[in-house]
C-alpha cells in the first residue's frame, strides 16, 4: 500500500504539469518586488483567517470607562491601539474582522469578472461569425449600463446583501476584460499549431482547453487580480454610499461610518486605517498579477 | 586601402544582458570602395544585422562596440555620439534601410512629406529642390513621378521598397545600407529591383552595403562579398575571388547549400549543427563544431583574418585555409565554369 | 482501417482530383456590406482567389504549385485540404467528390490528408513538449498513443537520437528542428497526402537542403502523395515531379518539373525563370524586361490575366486562354494564346456538342 503511495507520489512528482509549476513558481519569485508583495498577501490573508482570533475586542462591543461613559472617538491609548469609533467600537477590532469580507468580496467579484469575461470573449473569438456580433453588441451595450443607478435598482429589487453587491460589479465590468480576451483569441486562434490541431478535426472544446486558454493564462490571471481589486474598491464606494448592509464590518462601511461622524479628518485613526488597508491590499493584488503576467511573456518570449 | 569608403578594422560589438554579455561581433574587417557595392552575407543570427548597426550608429541600448575602429573617408566614426553622428553622417553621408523597410514609412504621411522632413532636418533646401529631387529619384527607381504625393498604403511592397530606396538616396549618401532588401519581394519584383540597384551604380557616384541572406543576389550584383559566421567574418575579397577560390570551410559549404537553377539534380550540401550561442569573449571559430575539417586548435584562439595566396584583398579567417583546396576539392569540383544544362535561361559566359 | 470511404475507394483513381475549383471571398467587413453583396450580386466586388483550376494527383506523385504573392496557391492548398469549402467546382478524393462525404469520411480524409506549414516558429503549441505535440494527432484520431510510435516518427525525421527530444520544449528546438517535429506531427498518423505549403522558406539556407531531402524521401518511403506550395522555384524543383504554375488564381502552365525549367512555354513562367538568381558571378544573367506588380485581385482584366504585362501580347489575349497541350506529349500544358488558334479550337468544340468551354 505504502509503495504504490510512493510510486504515485514519484509519478505525480514527474509529471509535466508539476515539473511546469515548479519551473514556473521558482521564474516567478525571480522578481524582488513580487516576492515582497507576496509576503503583504500571504499577510493579509493571515489577517483574514486570524483576525477575528487576534483581535483584543468584539466589533460590535461599545467600550465604557471606568465612570461608565462610552469612550467615544478616542484616539490611540494603549487600550485601544487604534482609538475607538463615535460609538465607542474599538477601531482595531473592528479593522482586523473587516478583512476577511473585504478579501472574500473581492475574489468572487474578481473571479465572476474574469469568467464572464472569459466566457464572452472567448466565446466570440474563437467562434465568430453571428456569434462574435452578438456578443460583441452585448459587451457595448454593457460598456453604456452605469454602475451607481445599476446599484441602486439592483439593491432595490434584490435587497442588500453580499450576492447583489457581486451581481452588480460582475454582471457589468466584465465587459473591459472580454474585448482583450477576444482580440488575443482571434490572433491565436491563427497560429499554426492551432490550425492543425482544427484541420486535424480536434473538437473546439480541446482546442480551446489545451491550445488557446494556457497562451492566455498570464492575461487570465492580471486580469483576475485587476478585477479583485476593482471589486474591492467599488464596493468600498458603494458602502460609502450607503449601499451595502451597514453591519458586516467591512472596510468600506467603516469609512462610511467614519465620514458619518461629521468629523473625518478629526477622526483620523477611525478614517485612516481602512482606507490605507484598502489602498495597499489592492495594491499588493495587482502587483502580484502584473508579477505573473511578466513571467507568462517572458517564458513565452524565449523563443530562440 | 587609403581610399577606401568605409573601413572596418577588428571590430567587436558586445550586448550586455542583465546576466553575461552576447559578443556579437568578433574581430570583423572588412572594407569598402568608392562606387563598390559590397554584399555582407550570412545566416540568421550571425551579427550581420548588428554590425550594420554599429556602423550607423544605432545599436540597441544595450549594445556597444567594445573594440576596433570604424572609419568613413578615413575619420573615425565609432566613437562619436549620437548627435555628432546625426549632424555629420546619418542621411547625408550614410543612409540606412532596415529591413522590412516597407513598413518604416509614416502611414500618415505622403511620401513627399516624409521627403521634406528628412530634407529639413539635415540640410537647408527649399521646398521645392527637395520635391525636385525626389521626382528624380522617383524615376530612377521607376516610380511614376506623380506619385509623390501618395500615401504608403496606395504603392504595393515591391514599389513601398523602392519610395524607400529613393527617400535614402535623396540626401546623396555615398553609402547606403540596405538589410535584407529582397527579402520580402516576389522573384520578378526583386529582379526589377536589382535592375534598378544595378542601373543606380551608372548614374551615380555611390556605394551599397546589402546585408542578406542570399548569395546569389550577392554574386550578381556586388562586387565584394564578406561571408558572417557567428559574428566573425569567414572570408572576404572580390566576388569573384570569393567564387572561384573560396577558402573558409563555411564559405566552400554555403555556397554549395543554395540552389542552382541551371543544375536542378545537383544535390545541396547540408550543414550540420546550429551557430553557437556566444556568450562571453569569443576566442575560438565559432564555425569548428560544424566543420568537417575542424581540428584542436580551431577552437583555440579565434582565428584571425589572413590573406589567401599573397592577395591582400582576400582575406579569410580558417587556420587551415591553405589545406582548403585540397581538404574540399569534392566540394569545389563542378564549379560552373560554363555551360549551363538550362537553355532557357538568357545569358552569357564571362 | 476499413472504412465506407474506402471500400468505395477507386483503385485507379488520382489520389486527389480538383475540377474546375474557384474560392471566392468577401471583401466586405461589416454586417451591411455584406447585405448589400448579397442583394446585388456584383461578381467584380469579390475576390476571386482561386478561379477556375483542374489538378491532378496520382499516387506516390509530387507535384508544386509556383507563383507569387496573391496568386491563389496558399488559398488553393487551404481548399484542398478542407479548411475552405471551395465555392464553385469539385474536390475529389480518391474518386469520391467531398461534397457527399458523411461525418465518417470526413474523419478518415482528416486523417489521410495532412498539412505542413510555412511558419515553423508557431507550429508548436509553446506549452507543449514534443512528445505532446505528437500525441496529439494520435489522440484525436484515436490511434494508439505509444512512446514507440513517437520514437519511431522521430527518427524518420532524423530528430536523432529521439530520447533527446521527445522532452524538449519549443524554445529548445532550432527553426529546423521546430519545422521536423511539424512534419513529424503529419507523419505519425500515416497520412496518404501531404500538403505543404512553403515548408522551407522561413528556414536558413543551410537547414533548407536537409529539410528539403526529408521531405523527398517522405514520398518515396513512405509511400505519400505531396503537393508543394512555393514562390520558389529552386527548392520546388528539388523535390516536385511536376509544377504547376499559377497566376491570379489561374493555372497557367502546367508541366514535368524539367521541361518548365528547360522548355517553358508561357511568358510569365519565362519571366519568373528568367529572374531566378543565379549564384555565380561570372554568370551574366539579363535582368527583367517585365514591368509592374501582380495585378490587384479584386479589379481583374477580362481575358489573360497576365495580358498587361506581356511582353507578347495580341488582341486575341482579351479572350481567356485555355490551358492546351503544347509541344510533345510529355505532359505539358500551357494557357496561352501563342500556342494555339483560340477561334478554332472554340469552333471546334462548338460544333462537337461539347458545351462549357470557358470563354470570357
Amino acid at each position: 500500500m505504502l509503495a504504490s503511495v510512493q510510486t504515485g507520489i514519484t509519478r505525480l512528482r514527474d509529471h509535466y504539469l508539476f515539473q511546469n509549476l515548479r519551473k514556473g513558481l521558482r521564474l516567478y519569485f525571480s522578481d524582488r518586488i513580487t516576492v515582497m508583495m507576496a509576503i503583504g498577501f500571504m499577510f493579509i490573508l493571515l489577517l483574514g483567517v486570524f483576525g477575528p482570533m487576534i483581535a483584543p475586542y468584539d466589533p460590535g462591543t461599545r467600550h465604557a470607562d471606568e465612570d461608565g461613559q462610552l469612550i467615544r472617538m478616542s484616539p490611540p491609548t494603549a487600550d485601544h491601539p487604534l482609538g475607538t469609533t463615535e460609538g465607542g467600537k474599538d477601531v482595531l477590532s473592528r479593522l482586523l474582522y473587516g478583512t476577511r469580507p473585504t478579501i472574500i468580496t473581492g475574489l468572487m467579484g474578481g473571479f465572476t469578472i474574469v469568467g464572464l469575461g472569459l466566457l464572452i470573449g472567448v466565446s466570440a473569438g474563437y467562434f465568430g461569425g453571428t456569434t462574435d456580433s452578438i456578443l460583441m453588441r452585448i459587451t457595448d451595450f454593457a460598456y453604456g449600463i452605469p454602475i451607481i443607478p445599476t446599484a441602486i435598482l439592483v439593491i432595490a429589487l434584490l435587497g442588500m446583501g453580499f450576492w447583489s453587491t457581486i451581481f452588480i460589479i460582475g454582471a457589468l465590468l466584465w465587459r473591459g476584460n472580454a474585448r482583450v480576451f477576444r482580440s488575443q483569441v482571434l490572433q491565436i486562434k491563427e497560429r499554426e499549431h492551432v490550425r492543425a490541431a482544427r484541420i486535424s478535426g480536434a473538437s473546439s472544446v480541446y482546442i480551446i482547453a489545451r491550445h488557446i486558454l494556457p497562451n492566455i493564462a498570464g492575461m487570465i490571471v492580471l486580469f483576475f487580480a485587476l478585477g479583485t481589486g476593482l471589486t474591492i474598491i467599488i464596493s468600498a464606494s458603494l458602502a460609502f454610499l450607503g449601499f451595502l448592509n451597514p453591519f458586516t464590518p467591512s472596510w468600506g462601511i467603516m469609512i462610511r461610518n467614519a465620514y458619518g461622524s461629521g468629523v473625518p479628518l478629526d477622526a483620523w485613526w477611525w478614517t485612516l486605517p481602512p482606507g490605507l488597508a484598502i489602498s495597499f491590499t489592492v495594491l499588493i493584488i495587482i502587483m502580484l498579477g502584473r508579477g505573473y503576467e511578466r513571467v507568462h511573456n517572458t517564458d513565452v518570449n524565449q523563443i530562440g | 586601402m587609403a581610399d577606401s569608403l568605409l573601413e572596418v578594422t577588428n571590430l567587436d560589438v558586445t550586448y550586455r544582458t542583465k546576466r553575461d554579455s552576447v559578443q556579437a561581433v568578433s574581430n570583423a574587417s572588412f572594407s569598402i570602395e568608392s562606387n563598390g557595392y559590397f554584399g555582407l552575407v550570412g545566416e540568421s543570427g550571425c551579427g550581420k544585422s548588428t554590425l550594420a548597426r554599429a556602423v550607423m550608429n544605432s545599436l540597441d541600448t544595450n549594445g556597444e562596440i567594445s573594440g576596433g575602429e570604424i572609419r568613413y573617408r578615413g575619420d573615425p566614426i565609432h566613437n562619436l555620439s549620437d548627435r555628432e553622428y546625426k549632424n555629420s553622417v546619418r542621411w547625408d553621408e550614410i543612409a540606412f534601410i532596415p529591413q522590412s523597410a516597407m513598413n518604416s514609412l509614416d502611414p500618415l504621411t505622403t511620401v513627399q512629406n516624409q521627403a521634406l522632413e528628412i530634407a529639413q532636418a539635415h540640410k537647408d533646401w527649399s521646398n521645392e529642390k527637395t520635391l525636385e529631387k525626389l521626382r528624380e529619384l522617383f524615376d530612377i527607381v521607376g516610380l511614376p513621378q506623380s506619385r509623390i504625393a501618395d500615401y504608403p498604403h496606395q504603392f504595393s511592397g515591391g514599389m513601398k521598397q523602392r519610395a524607400i530606396i529613393a527617400l535614402s538616396l535623396l540626401l546623396d549618401p555615398s553609402l547606403v545600407i540596405a538589410d535584407e532588401p529582397t527579402t520580402a519581394l516576389d522573384v520578378i519584383m526583386q529582379d526589377q529591383l536589382l535592375k534598378y540597384l544595378d542601373e543606380l551604380r551608372q548614374e551615380r557616384d555611390f556605394s551599397l552595403l546589402m546585408i542578406t541572406h542570399d548569395i546569389a543576389v550577392v554574386f550578381e550584383l556586388c562586387d565584394s562579398i564578406a561571408v558572417m559566421h557567428g559574428g566573425q567574418i569567414a572570408e572576404t575579397g572580390g566576388i569573384t575571388d570569393v567564387f572561384d577560390e573560396p577558402r573558409h570551410p563555411y564559405s566552400i559549404l554555403l555556397q554549395r547549400a543554395f540552389p542552382d537553377v541551371r543544375f536542378p539534380d545537383r544535390s545541396l550540401e547540408q550543414i550540420e549543427g546550429t551557430p553557437p550561442p556566444l556568450s562571453g569573449s569569443v576566442d575560438y571559430c565559432t564555425f569548428a563544431d560544424r566543420c568537417p575539417w575542424a581540428e584542436p586548435d580551431c577552437r583555440d584562439g579565434a582565428p584571425p583574418l589572413e590573406p589567401v595566396g599573397g592577395d591582400a584583398s582576400h582575406l579569410t579567417s580558417c587556420i587551415r585555409s591553405d589545406e582548403m583546396e585540397e581538404l574540399a576539392a569534392s566540394h569545389l569540383e563542378g564549379r560552373s565554369t560554363g555551360e549551363s544544362s538550362v537553355q532557357s535561361i538568357q545569358g552569357s559566359e564571362q | 482501417m476499413a472504412t465506407e470511404l474506402t471500400e468505395r475507394e477507386n483503385e485507379a483513381a488520382p489520389v486527389m482530383e480538383v475540377r474546375n475549383v474557384e474560392k471566392h471571398f468577401d471583401p466586405s467587413s461589416n454586417v451591411i456590406e455584406k447585405l448589400r453583396a448579397r442583394l446585388s450580386p456584383d461578381s467584380r466586388s469579390k475576390i476571386r482567389a482561386v478561379d477556375g483550376v483542374d489538378l491532378t494527383l496520382e499516387k506516390e506523385q509530387v507535384q508544386g504549385v509556383i507563383g507569387e504573392s496573391g496568386c491563389g496557391k496558399s488559398t488553393l492548398l487551404l481548399t484542398l485540404i478542407g479548411e475552405h469549402l471551395p465555392s464553385e467546382g469539385e474536390l475529389l478524393y480518391k474518386g469520391n467528390p467531398v461534397s457527399e462525404f458523411s461525418k465518417a469520411d470526413w474523419k478518415q480524409f482528416r486523417r489521410e490528408v495532412q498539412i505542413i506549414f510555412q511558419d515553423p516558429f508557431n507550429a508548436i503549441n509553446p506549452h507543449f513538449t514534443v512528445r505532446q505535440t505528437l500525441k496529439e494527432p494520435l489522440r484525436i484520431h484515436n490511434i494508439d498513443q505509444t512512446e514507440e510510435r513517437i520514437r519511431e516518427v522521430l527518427e524518420q525525421v532524423q530528430l536523432r537520437p529521439a530520447e533527446q527530444y521527445i522532452d524538449r520544449h519549443e524554445s529548445e528546438l532550432s527553426g529546423g528542428e521546430k519545422q521536423r517535429v511539424a512534419i513529424a506531427r503529419a507523419l505519425i498518423v500515416d497520412p496518404e497526402v501531404i500538403l505543404a505549403d512553403e515548408p522551407v522558406s522561413m528556414l536558413d539556407v543551410s537547414t533548407q537542403a536537409s529539410v528539403l531531402e526529408l521531405l523527398e524521401d517522405l514520398t518515396t518511403e513512405y509511400g505519400a502523395s505531396m503537393m508543394y506550395v512555393s514562390h520558389d522555384l529552386s527548392t520546388v524543383s528539388y523535390v516536385c515531379d511536376r509544377v504547376n504554375v499559377m497566376y491570379l488564381g489561374r493555372l497557367v502552365e502546367k508541366a514535368p518539373t524539367k521541361e518548365i525549367i528547360n522548355n517553358p512555354k508561357h511568358p510569365y513562367t519565362q519571366a519568373l525563370i528568367r529572374a531566378i538568381p543565379i549564384p555565380d558571378p561570372h554568370f551574366e544573367r539579363e535582368w527583367t524586361q517585365i514591368k509592374g506588380a501582380v495585378g490587384d485581385a479584386q479589379d481583374l482584366p477580362t481575358g489573360c490575366r497576365f495580358k498587361d504585362r506581356c511582353p507578347e501580347r495580341m488582341d486575341i489575349c482579351d479572350e481567356r486562354p485555355l490551358l492546351r497541350p503544347v509541344d510533345g506529349d510529355g505532359g505539358h500544358e500551357a494557357a496561352c494564346h501563342l500556342y494555339y488558334d483560340h477561334e478554332d479550337v472554340v469552333a471546334a468544340s462548338a460544333t462537337d456538342g461539347h458545351a462549357g468551354v470557358d470563354a470570357e
